[in-house]
């Protein structure tokens, strides 16, 4: 995946529905269920043997920086928008960019012990997206990061949310990815269903890293 | 899962045949732990009228647990309402609007303005007390308080993915770490007592802490040191000289609530008593008790009938003019015995540990 260079402000980039991003109708990704032989908990694996879950199966991304800050647009298709709770059995939408700390660090298993792996999650219903990192299943641990932001949108059917933060690396929060321009790097991405109660390791997600070149 | 090791626990005895459904259990919780924002529809410790469907709705039905080989099962997700939210009543109406007179209090749901049909409750944490079963003169029921069992192999524990649950070295006190839990609710479906709620306004699930603030201070869970009813022991399960230790290893009358459930409560019942039912002409009939005993063993299982025998057995003594010391146990002539050593006076708390 390409993140081209394009001239253009934070605050049009940051406007999922800006027509900067209508020059493009970004890449296909395509997402499956997590296996449940990798859910750490007993409970989880017996109680979603015979549920569907990771029911979005594909979303589209698109992944542009101005130099300042890098901006990935993900759009998927989903008819019901959860973007709060109204009762305690609901869950709302949300969304992942992942990427490794280092070079080695695998995406299966959300990383593993001393070979990190970062997230950047939106939920429908936070104001911020937060900063994980995670060395293995249930084992995110946040990172405060104020340059980390978000706008959404749900139109026609559809989510359409950008997530951004500042390039160069020098704000990162220790131990999370730095991108610079002219840096490689991976990239994997995530979608919870709200509306089918998912949450925690039952999701889809895009289950190889995906080359990301920043283009310099 | 393989159990966890601990090096004590501690566990609570009610004694239903005391029990008079009064709530004060309920209300000393209430007071103390769950009166912040988004928990306005939780009660850690509550008391249902049995037979009757629980706290939540169909609590008994609503799976989770482990079966016979020690597998984890699925549960159900209970909703607010399913629970009984907290109501909101029309106060500014009937105290503010110059009505007294002609408005009353009713109760509405909650963020409705009461005006329509359904937005009256439907069902509520306690809906069906008092109503139980069986047909005059042979109806019956009996009060159930529930609270955190505290198990020994805690299904909520085993269900969390992000290991947020833990269940502590020196007591065995199951507790949820609010820092790591990030409110995916799969301790509510796997816990069979259903005795964990989530908060809406902090993301996170929260339960019974067996008032662990208190306990350190050698206090009693507010819960026992309030019920006026004598119903409640507590202390140390390995303590030979506590009530527990006596009720529940040595006399054998205390056992657990759905022992089938497979995840070792912590929380002993002696089971109800009941007197003879009438027969159709109207004459005592000594063999059967009012309680059905298969209504007693699909709650309590198999033990529930030596339990009884052994307490019958013990009344039958104290009616002879013998002295026993289980009745005297369970008499609780002195208070504080029930709740040994956690006897300290909570006027005495330093309540900047309680909560901060
Ligand atoms: S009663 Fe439920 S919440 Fe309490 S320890 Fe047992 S399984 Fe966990
Ligand atoms: S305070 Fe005691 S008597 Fe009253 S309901 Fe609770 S356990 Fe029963």
């Amino acid at each position: 995946m390409l993140v081209k260079r394009v001239e253009v402000n934070r605050e049009d980039l940051l406007d999922p529905t800006n027509e900067a991003w209508r020059r493009t109708r970004g890449s296909k990704t395509v997402l499956s269920p997590i296996p449940l032989a990798m859910q750490p908990a007993e409970y989880v694996r017996v109680s979603w043997e015979d549920r569907p879950y990771g029911v979005v199966t594909s979303m589209r991304v698109t992944a542009f920086h101005n130099g300042q800050e890098i901006f990935f647009r993900l759009v998927w298709d989903d008819a019901t928008v959860d973007k709060q709770i109204a009762d305690i059995d609901q869950f709302v939408d949300a969304a992942a960019v992942l990427f490794p700390v280092v070079p080695d660090a695998p995406l299966i298993g959300m990383g593993a012990e001393g070979k990190p792996v970062n997230a950047w999650l939106w939920r429908a219903d936070w104001e911020q997206p937060k900063n994980v990192v995670a060395e293995g299943m249930g084992t995110t641990k946040r990172r405060e990061d104020p340059a980390l932001v978000s706008k959404a949108k749900h139109q026609r059917g559809r989510w359409v949310v950008v997530i951004s933060r500042s390039l160069n690396g020098k704000d990162s929060p220790a131990g999370t990815v730095r991108l610079e321009p002219g840096a490689t790097s991976k990239v994997a991405f995530a979608i919870w269903q709200g509306s089918n109660q998912e949450r925690a390791g039952i999701k889809a997600f895009s289950p190889a890293w995906q080359e990301l070149e920043i283009e310099a | 899962m393989p159990e966890q090791q601990i090096e004590r626990q501690l566990a609570f005895v009610f004694d239903l045949n005391k029990c008079l459904g009064c709530q004060t259990c309920t209300i000393s919780c209430k007071t103390l732990w769950t009166d912040q924002p988004g928990m306005e529809y939780m009660w850690w410790n509550i008391v249902n009228t049995m037979p009757g469907r629980g706290t939540p709705r169909d609590r008994d039905q609503s799976g989770g647990g482990f079966d016979a080989q020690g597998k984890a099962q699925a549960g159900i997700l209970p909703s607010a309402r399913d629970f009984g939210e907290a109501w909101e009543f029309n106060y500014d109406e009937v105290f503010y609007g110059g009505k007294g007179q002609s408005a009353y209090l009713h109760p509405r749901r909650p963020g409705s303005n009461g005006d329509s049909a359904d937005e009256a409750p439907d069902w509520g944490p306690n809906w069906d007390e008092d109503q139980g079963a069986g047909e005059y003169p042979n109806s019956y029921y009996f009060y159930l308080p529930t609270i955190c069992m505290h198990c020994t192999n805690p299904a909520c524990m085993e269900a969390c993915p992000r290991e947020a649950i833990f269940k502590r070295q020196e007591d065995g006190i199951v507790l949820i770490d609010e820092e790591r839990c990030s409110g995916y609710r799969f301790c509510m479906e796997a816990c069979p007592y259903k005795r964990i709620y989530f908060n809406p306004k902090r993301f996170i699930s929260q339960k019974c802490v067996m008032c662990f603030a208190r306990l350190e201070q050698g206090v009693a869970p507010a819960c026992v040191r309030q019920c006026p009813g004598r119903v409640r022991h507590f202390g140390y399960l390995d303590d030979q000289e506590s009530d527990v230790y006596k009720l529940v290893k040595t006399w054998k009358v205390a056992i657990p609530l759905h022992p089938e459930f497979g995840t070792q409560p912590n929380v002993y019942y002696v089971p109800p008593l009941a007197p003879p039912r009438f027969d159709e002409n109207g004459d005592i009939d000594e063999e059967n008790p009012r309680i059905p005993m298969e209504y007693l063993r699909s709650l309590f299982g198999p033990e529930v009938d030596g339990a009884l025998a052994v307490l019958k057995q013990e009344m039958e003594k104290t009616r002879s003019g013998e002295r026993s010391e289980l009745m005297d146990l369970l008499i609780a002539y002195r208070w504080q015995d029930m709740f040994t050593p956690f006897v300290e006076d909570p006027g005495k708390l330093d309540r900047s540990q309680v909560r901060s």
